[in-house]
């Protein structure tokens, strides 16, 4: 008992090790954006993606596909995914695609989902700056 | 020996998926507005059931209303995020015991709430940008 005890409890705090864990979907007009079709020329750096949760309307862009990404905490104990999570994993996201700015972000709020004890969504439109 | 603990495994796994639809689900990010390229001024408008009443209001008044919404979005998550504690306790409990969750709060009004907030926040951001506003 003790053996099986120590077992689980060691198995809880190796799963904890990765607090969260997310998946994500890039789509235009309801069609799936393949990651693997963008070259590596084209990817940028997650930390100079710009997000708001406005327009913008001071430079042109070209919409390259709204982004749907969803945090998730892998154990029952481990803390909440917050929204700033959700902005990082946005933003991670967007620059694997080539996209300069994120407009339009939301998000959901934390609960329940049929993956994870809690899980936070969050959406966004990836654009690209005509240059 | 093994059909009993094949029973017991059930027993827990339709227990844990019941508690996951009694608990409060998590709630969606609303859906994003609708592509303002290729649109004119009219039809973003309508596909924003934005109202005459809406079109005569001043940078300032959008402003102010755009920080009630903001303050109406955090009131109602402030309602979930407290009921989540609760929850996630009657969570930890039912996991551990397989209790009855009674007093799990699913939150469906404040989660209604925030999707009407983000519509008006959407239309609101569409306002100031189309009268240019700082």
């Amino acid at each position: 008992m003790l053996k099986k005890s120590i077992i689980v409890f060691s198995l809880m705090f190796l799963v904890s090790g990765c607090a969260t864990w997310s998946d994500s979907q890039v789509t235009k007009d309801g069609k799936t954006v393949e990651i693997a079709s963008i070259s590596e020329v084209e990817k940028k750096d997650p930390a100079k993606i710009i997000l708001t949760e406005d327009d913008i309307t001071d430079r042109k862009y070209t919409v390259i596909g709204d982004i749907e990404v969803t945090v998730n905490k892998t154990t029952i104990f481990n803390a909440d995914p917050t929204p700033e999570m959700v902005d990082e994993a946005l933003k991670e996201r967007a620059a694997e695609i080539g996209a300069d700015a994120i407009i339009f972000v939301r998000h959901g709020s934390v609960g329940v989902s049929f993956f994870s004890w809690g899980a936070l969504e969050g959406k966004g439109r990836a654009i690209a700056f005509n240059n | 020996m093994c059909a009993s603990n094949y029973k017991k495994i059930r027993v827990y796994l339709c227990a844990a998926l019941a508690l996951g639809f009694l608990f409060g689900c998590a709630r969606s990010a609303p859906d994003l507005p609708v592509t303002r390229a290729n649109k004119s001024d009219a039809e973003i408008l309508k596909l924003l059931h934005i109202n005459e009443a809406d079109l005569i209001m001043k940078c300032p008044e959008l402003g102010s209303a755009l920080l009630k919404v903001n303050e109406a979005i955090d009131d109602n998550e402030l309602v979930i995020k407290g009921d989540r504690r609760k929850n996630q306790i009657v969570g930890y409990l039912g996991a551990l015991f397989i209790l009855p969750v009674i007093g799990a709060e699913n939150n469906g009004e404040a989660k209604e709430n925030l999707e009407n907030l983000q519509v008006r926040k959407d239309q609101l951001y569409y306002l100031k940008s189309r009268k240019d506003c700082k």
